[in-house]
């Protein structure tokens, strides 16, 4: 069986390792600046040239990216393929929307994003404690069956909350409230979800270039020897894990606020795949890749929707294709070997 | 205790059931060590072809052969066109291409069938029901699953462990290069695996969809219990199949029925059965949580990794 890792390495026999640091540096700084900087403004531009309808779309384009980029660090650094993450978007939903549904008729319900966005991101840590524990005992590709299960299994619990309107879903009547910011403008709440999305990339870009993040890298490449030099790589791929379970949540409390609709679909095993599409149309291993893949398919798919209701076979052609042909995503194409870290 | 025994049969019927699909899931990837996200599309593709053939001609039994039929075809196209190019790549590309193939095949039968549930109905002499205990009459066509189920993996026993392309079949699982060395058609045994996975579960499409809703996604469930029978019972051999099935069949089966009842004891009624129709759901993935914990391996697995 393959190690986790293979295939992920960029580094080929034979091939000169980019030099660390420089030129690759810069210019995987330069795409993440670019990226972030063109989904900043283009709530601004887009009404002028005839795509107002994308306000949504861009907003949703910040917080699935951010799940992508949380995504990435445990797929693209850390060689660990999880098709469980859609959970987590659940796991925010709920969390957040619970609170925000019994306003009025509960105690501890709350409306403060200050408490439920932090709230939903504990839960979420905690889940992927549990979770990852458990995943982290198998490898390669039983950790993705067991992850999906998993997922599969939370998908069913959202679905059993007959409180919540079951697998119907419950509309929510508000937006979390963001000390004097007002989330129910739609332009102030994607630049909400935009400011959260800059901290989480350039988080994600801390804890690559940690200690923490090199373990995960050299567990990636070649776990046995990271073990021989002394480090418990486990843990650190759990603390990754959780890291990355944590922002996935934090994602899915913005979700929930976004449609201001509660229910199971968002957590559905197919979101976790699309996670993995965006990240693989972004470019793999580079975090700033999940942002890409994120804006380039809700862009396109807002606009094919128009055309097409049969997007999603297309989408999975084209998936095909892409993973025979392109494998470094479209970050890969710009950075080449200049990858970031 | 009649409740008990119907219950116990309901997951033996949902375990056998499962097993067609675990049986051909664990043999393809154990040989070829791919990962088929699109293993629940055949069942799924399978429940079409069975669904429009049956209200076409109006038999079950060319319904079936015709769904068998159906997901064998789209099982060696799917191997032939994606699959196969895949056996030396990395599993995050296994997982993103068969997820591809799920995407194109959830979509694809409603741009063929439309978007409209549709049923399949028990064959007219498979009707009825069968006193199996005194005090307990049992559906045939439950019974007949059952029947059928097993009579299928004598079959696949057979035919991998007493014959010539089952030592063929062994031998591509650890020793694939030495088999072509030996002059085997590596390539087209694989195709040929892969088609009798595919058939299996197409097989299952038919026989389990007058206990579901012929709908897009619809095998998208069993493929995802089937990976938690693999982790239940380890990878590669029929014998982890089996008993991965069978354990999830009666878990869910028994947790269905009794879990909500041993709630009651704790809390009102209405709460027990909300909760415990969740927890219920719940179990099989708890079994294989413990079975994590105390067997990573597996309950029949070797060393994994």
């Amino acid at each position: 069986m393959a190690d986790p890792g293979a295939g992920i390495t960029t580094v080929q026999a034979g091939e000169e390792p980019p030099p660390i640091g420089g030129r690759r540096m810069r210019r995987s700084f330069v795409l993440t600046v670019a990226v972030l900087a063109i989904l900043g403004v283009s709530p601004l531009i887009i009404e002028p040239i005839g795509f107002g309808y994308l306000e949504s779309t861009l907003t949703r384009v910040a917080i699935l990216g951010m799940a992508a980029v949380a995504l990435d660090y445990i797929v693209g650094y850390g060689g660990l393929i999880s098709l469980g993450h859609a959970l987590f978007l659940g796991a925010g939903a709920y969390a957040s929307g619970i609170l925000l549904f019994h306003l009025g008729d509960r105690a501890w319900a709350t409306d403060q994003a200050l408490i439920a966005w932090p709230f939903a991101m504990l839960v979420g840590a905690l889940l992927g404690w549990g979770f990852g524990a458990l995943a982290l005992r198998t490898k390669s590709v039983y950790f993705i069956m067991v992850t999906l299960a998993f997922n599969q299994m939370m998908f069913f619990l959202f679905n059993s909350l007959e409180a919540y309107g079951g697998d119907d879903g419950v509309r929510l009547g508000a937006r979390n409230r963001l000390g004097p910011l007002s989330l129910e403008d739609d332009r102030m709440f994607f630049y909400v979800c935009f400011a959260l999305l800059v901290l989480a990339v350039v988080w994600f870009n801390i804890l690559i270039r940690s200690p923490s993040g090199w373990i995960l890298r050299g567990a990636r490449d070649n776990e046995l020897r990271m073990r021989s030099v002394g480090a418990v790589t486990r843990r650190h791929q759990l603390a990754a894990f959780v890291m990355s379970s944590a922002f996935v949540t934090l994602a899915g409390a913005l979700a929930v606020n976004e449609t201001q609709f509660m229910s199971p679909g968002i957590s559905h095993w197919t979101q976790s795949g699309e996670l993995l599409l965006m990240l693989i149309v972004g470019g793999v291993g580079s975090l700033v890749g999940g942002v890409i893949g994120a804006g380039v398919l809700l862009v396109l798919e807002e606009i094919a929707i128009g055309y097409t209701s049969d997007w999603a076979f297309y989408v999975g052609a084209a998936l095909i294709v892409i993973v025979m042909l392109a494998r470094g995503g479209i970050a890969g194409v710009i950075l080449g070997r200049h990858r970031n870290v | 205790m009649e409740l008990f025994f119907e219950q116990t049969l309901n997951g033996l019927q949902a375990g056998f059931t499962l097993l067609m699909i675990s049986s051909g899931l664990t043999l393809i990837f154990g040989m070829m060590g791919v990962l088929n996200l699109a293993h629940g599309s055949l069942f799924m593709i399978g429940a079409f072809v069975g669904a429009d053939v049956l209200a076409r001609t109006g038999s079950f039994e060319i319904a079936l052969l015709a769904g068998v039929i159906g997901a064998t075809i789209a099982g060696i196209l799917m191997e032939t066109v994606v699959i196969r190019w895949l056996y030396h790549r990395d599993h995050l590309d296994q997982v993103l291409a068969t997820f591809g193939l799920v995407l194109m095949a959830n979509q694809g039968v409603q741009m063929l069938w439309g978007s409209q549930p549709r049923t399949i109905s028990r064959p007219g002499w498979l009707e009825g029901a069968l006193p199996v205990l005194p005090g307990l009459q049992y559906p045939i066509y439950r019974i007949a699953i059952m029947v059928g189920g097993l009579l299928t993996m004598v079959i696949l026993w057979l035919l991998i462990e007493r014959t010539r392309v089952g030592m063929w079949i062994k031998a591509g699982q650890t020793h694939r290069e030495l088999l072509g060395a030996l002059g085997v058609n590596v390539t087209i045994l694989f195709t040929g695996v892969f088609a009798i996975g595919a058939a299996l579960a197409g097989f299952a499409g038919v026989v389990a969809a007058p206990y579901l809703t012929v709908e897009s996604g619809m095998g998208d469930n069993f493929l995802i219990l089937s990976f938690v029978v693999i982790v239940i019972g380890g990878i590669g051999s029929l014998k982890g199949a089996v008993a991965g099935s069978l354990v999830i069949g009666l878990v869910g089966a028994w947790g269905q029925t009794y879990l909500p009842r041993l709630l009651t004891n704790f809390t009102d009624p209405s709460a027990a059965a909300a909760i415990g129709s969740s927890v219920a759901s719940a179990s099989i993935y708890l079994v294989m949580a413990a079975v994590l914990i105390f067997r990573p391996e597996g309950l029949f697995g070797g060393a994994r990794g």
